[in-house]
């Protein structure tokens, strides 16, 4: 029964989501990060944020060039990434509150701002970080994105006035689909991650930072520690600098 | 195996064929002034500045935003006769579009809108909050708003869409956006531009 | 013996119906041992355990899920009544909106059915069948099975898809695993001795598979486009339906029983929903497929609820000839004694659009009797009025 399932998914997958323009092109990107004018990081230094789950995803780009999601990678991925957050830490002046467990409708409130976010967080990078597809509307090209001030409520639950959300998506290559590059070509396998900091009292995205080509093989401990470094390059007030 | 590669490769090759849109294409800047819109379908005066996205949903028709089409986003489609299709029907095998027939009442029109869109951006769920007469320009129109969600999407959408007859041809304008903040945001000027547009 | 167990269930009724006595059927055959609870064993299954609870979460706030206490609470009583309380309690069930049919279990317990695969069920006891056959995927660990050789990397060949990808906003992706041809020829054979030792009827498993093709074949003809059910790769992870069904009903048959269907409980559980579940593949302009559902759903039993779907089938198709068939439907569920507002709404914009103009203000005024905060109350005056 499942293959009724993988068809409508990948319907789904292309007809809705490319169509919303929610789909990110690497291959254009230029822009990698933002800064929301007027924003001083002296005013977030020693403030608590909390840091909702980080949203990590790891798969196998197949011959035919399809995303196929591998549990155990996504699994290691993730440990990885807590760990290495952890580490980070040291080198920010702020504490990251991680997101308490939550039930019912707080946790679908959270999921959805979760969301909204990659919504907004896609809007900025196929928008915004490529120029040439800026919207007129946005042409002036002011980094003033925001989830909405009603997102205070969030504020009220964890104690924290900022928010930090993270999203990684690795498509690692298979023997087959390298092999269909080279004979007739296609786009490379996707390493997507972004991390952007939102004030929980006005829902305005203050920082973000992103890159479809992100470095770091995210399996292991030392590609997931430069990934990190990556995502929280120059975040707001800390030490923390790319690795090359 | 044999039968499983070639399973997969169909269906990829049936994903790429869905989604011939190159994710970038031309935009063009909508001011506040009357501007022809859908081929002259209609004249419509926004309140505030518009980005015109350069693929057109329906051979009269197009499509609007102002932050991306996650966030916010605004369909035209104008002159749509007997035995045509409200978007394009594009995949006629796999997914095919309900007509316009030129019996329908102004309810039936609402129930093609639904189908319509549905199939368009593959929404498995679509609940109607209100229907209500209503006007589009100066014309007799159905007024629908909705909330839809996307496959295993936590994020509300709700979608406000006007649909008029005139002369046994079909109308429609429609917003969509997220329930949270942005949906609020334009839905004042929205109104606005539903109420004072100018079908031709 | 069985119209009075059907009788009996329809009395109990509903929702929360005590599970059928052990005994009521004769020959009740007894469950496969179990072996106990569901711990992950080892690191493989612990990590892919943690991974699908972690798609769990994103699962559990998704928009499209269907909340309601009563459906939620029957799934779960059919899976126990199909496997066994020890067994059942183990899983959780998540109903989601979605008109096509599927239905996935994952390792960590997690099983999805969509409401597609319901308005395709004809009684609970193939409802039960295919919860079974689930559940076995989750008893038999067959996605640990998988997982594993995918690992080896030793016997990809096996494998007949390993993934799947189901789009959540922006590019989140749920892991599923489709199961390889023999895993589920053995979820069959579980599942149909899960319901030997059920009170159900065994019979009740063989066709399912069948009718699904039939449909595809139906909406094929419809679209013009070549059948791909028989022999082609669509059902390429699964045994051929119609070996299915055979070996189903030879496996089934070694447990010869007069065992329940439960027809009327599940037709009292979903008529509450079958409109909506209706309406959602209405909304694919699908006819022919639609209509064979319907035709199966209804069988030689049509209830109100079925007119009412065949009404909406025909009106939103709007052939002329179509009206007459749904104007026809639509008093044969009133006649028949369907209260369901939609009756009438339908009736009244049927006469409406066939010109009949007063006798549709009528019908159309006594759906905003029944149902005077519809939302479309307003829309249905100036209807009225219009006229």
């Amino acid at each position: 029964m499942t293959i009724l399932r993988l068809r409508a998914a990948f319907v789904a997958a292309f007809g809705a989501v490319l169509a919303f323009g929610m789909a990110a092109q690497p291959a254009f990107a230029q822009e990698k990060s933002g800064v929301r004018p007027g924003f001083e990081e002296t005013s977030i230094a020693g403030e608590k944020i909390l840091l909702f789950r980080p949203s990590v995803k790891v798969g196998e780009k197949s011959m035919a060039g399809m995303f196929e999601p591998r549990a155990e990678w996504t699994e290691e991925a993730r440990k990885l990434m807590d760990a290495e957050l952890v580490n980070a830490q040291s080198r920010m002046s702020n504490e990251l509150v991680q997101m308490p467990e939550l039930y019912g409708e707080q946790a679908e409130l959270v999921a959805e701002y979760e969301a909204l976010f990659n919504s907004v967080a896609n809007s900025i990078m196929v928008h915004q970080f490529f120029v040439g597809n800026r919207l007129p509307t946005r042409k002036r090209g002011a980094f003033d994105w925001t989830l909405g001030d009603e997102i205070a409520r969030l504020a009220e639950v964890s104690d924290a006035k900022y928010g930090l959300f993270i999203y990684t998506e690795d498509h690692y290559a298979s023997a087959g689909n390298k092999i269909m590059r080279m004979l007739v070509g296609g786009v490379p396998p996707v390493h997507i991650g972004y991390a952007g900091l939102v004030d929980l009292r006005t829902g305005n995205v203050l920082w973000l930072n992103a890159d479809p080509q992100m470095g770091g093989d995210v399996r292991e401990a030392e590609g997931m520690q430069k990934r990190v470094s990556q995502l929280l390059a120059d975040f707001p007030g800390s030490t923390i600098t790319k690795e090359k | 195996m044999k039968t499983a590669k070639k399973l997969s490769l169909a269906l990829a090759t049936a994903a790429m064929a869905i989604a011939p849109a190159p994710a970038f294409a031309g935009w063009k800047r909508i001011t506040t002034e009357a501007t022809d819109v859908g081929k002259g379908a209609f004249v419509v005066t926004p309140q505030t500045e518009w980005s015109r996205w350069s693929r057109r949903p329906a051979k009269r028709g197009e499509i609007w935003t102002q932050d991306g089409f996650g966030l916010n986003m605004m369909h035209f489609i104008g002159q749509v006769g007997d035995g045509d299709t409200l978007f394009k029907d594009r995949k006629k095998k796999e997914r095919p579009m309900p007509k316009v027939r030129g019996d329908m009442l102004v309810t039936d029109l609402a129930e093609l809108f639904e189908a319509s869109f549905s199939i368009e951006y593959d929404v498995t769920q679509f609940d109607i909050r209100a229907m209500e007469p209503s006007k589009l320009g100066s014309h007799d129109a159905i007024k629908m708003t909705y909330e839809f969600a996307l496959p295993n999407d936590a994020l509300t959408r709700v979608g406000e869409a006007r649909l008029a007859k005139v002369d046994r041809q079909v109308y429609l304008v429609n917003f969509i956006a997220p329930e949270l903040h942005y949906f609020d945001q334009s839905i004042e000027e929205v109104h606005v531009i539903m109420d004072t547009l100018q079908l031709n | 013996m069985r119209s009075l167990l059907a009788t009996a269930g329809a009395v109990v009724a509903l929702a929360c119906a005590p599970a059928v006595q052990a005994g009521d059927k004769a020959n009740r055959a007894e469950y496969p041992v179990f072996t106990g609870a569901y711990e992950p064993e080892d690191v493989d299954e612990r990590g892919l355990w943690e991974s699908f609870d972690e798609v769990e979460r994103k699962v559990a706030t998704s928009k499209d899920l269907i909340r309601d206490e009563g459906i939620n609470q029957y799934m779960k009583d059919v899976l126990c009544r199909s496997v066994g309380d020890d067994r059942c309690n183990a899983t959780r069930i998540y109903v989601v909106r979605n008109n096509a049919f599927n239905a996935s279990m994952a390792p960590n317990g997690m099983m999805m059915v969509n409401s597609g695969l319901l308005l395709r069920m004809r009684n609970e006891a193939e409802l039960a069948s295919v919860l079974g056959h689930e559940f076995s995927h989750f008893e038999q660990r067959h996605s640990l099975q998988l997982f594993k050789r995918l690992r080896s990397g030793s016997d990809i060949a096996s494998i007949v898809s390993v993934v799947v990808g189901v789009p959540l906003g922006a590019f989140f992706l749920l892991d599923v695993f489709s199961f390889n041809r023999d895993m589920e020829k053995e979820a069959d054979v579980a599942s149909a001795d899960y319901l030997a030792a059920s009170p159900y009827a065994s019979r009740a498993a063989a066709d399912i598979w069948v009718r699904l093709i039939d449909e595809d074949d139906a909406r094929a003809e419809e679209r013009n486009r070549r059948k791909r059910g028989r022999s082609t790769g669509w059902f390429a992870s699964h045994p051929a339906p119609l070996a299915r069904s055979e070996y189903l009903a030879r496996a089934t048959a070694d447990h010869a029983d007069d065992g329940d269907y439960g027809f009327e409980r599940y037709g009292e559980t979903m008529d509450p929903y079958l409109l909506t579940f209706f309406e959602d593949q209405l909304q694919r302009n699908d006819f022919a497929a639609s209509k064979f559902i319907l035709d199966q759903m209804g069988g030689d039993q049509w209830r109100p609820i079925h007119y009412v779907m065949q009404g909406e089938l025909y009106r939103k198709r709007g052939l002329p000839r179509d009206l007459v068939t749904a104007e026809e439907a639509y008093r044969t569920a009133i006649e028949a004694g369907s209260t369901r507002p939609e009756a009438w709404r339908g009736l009244g914009l049927t006469l409406m659009r066939a010109r009949n103009r007063e006798q549709g203000a009528e019908a159309l005024a006594t759906y905003l009797e029944l149902a005077p905060d519809a939302p479309d109350a307003p829309m249905m005056q100036m209807m009225i009025k219009g006229s």
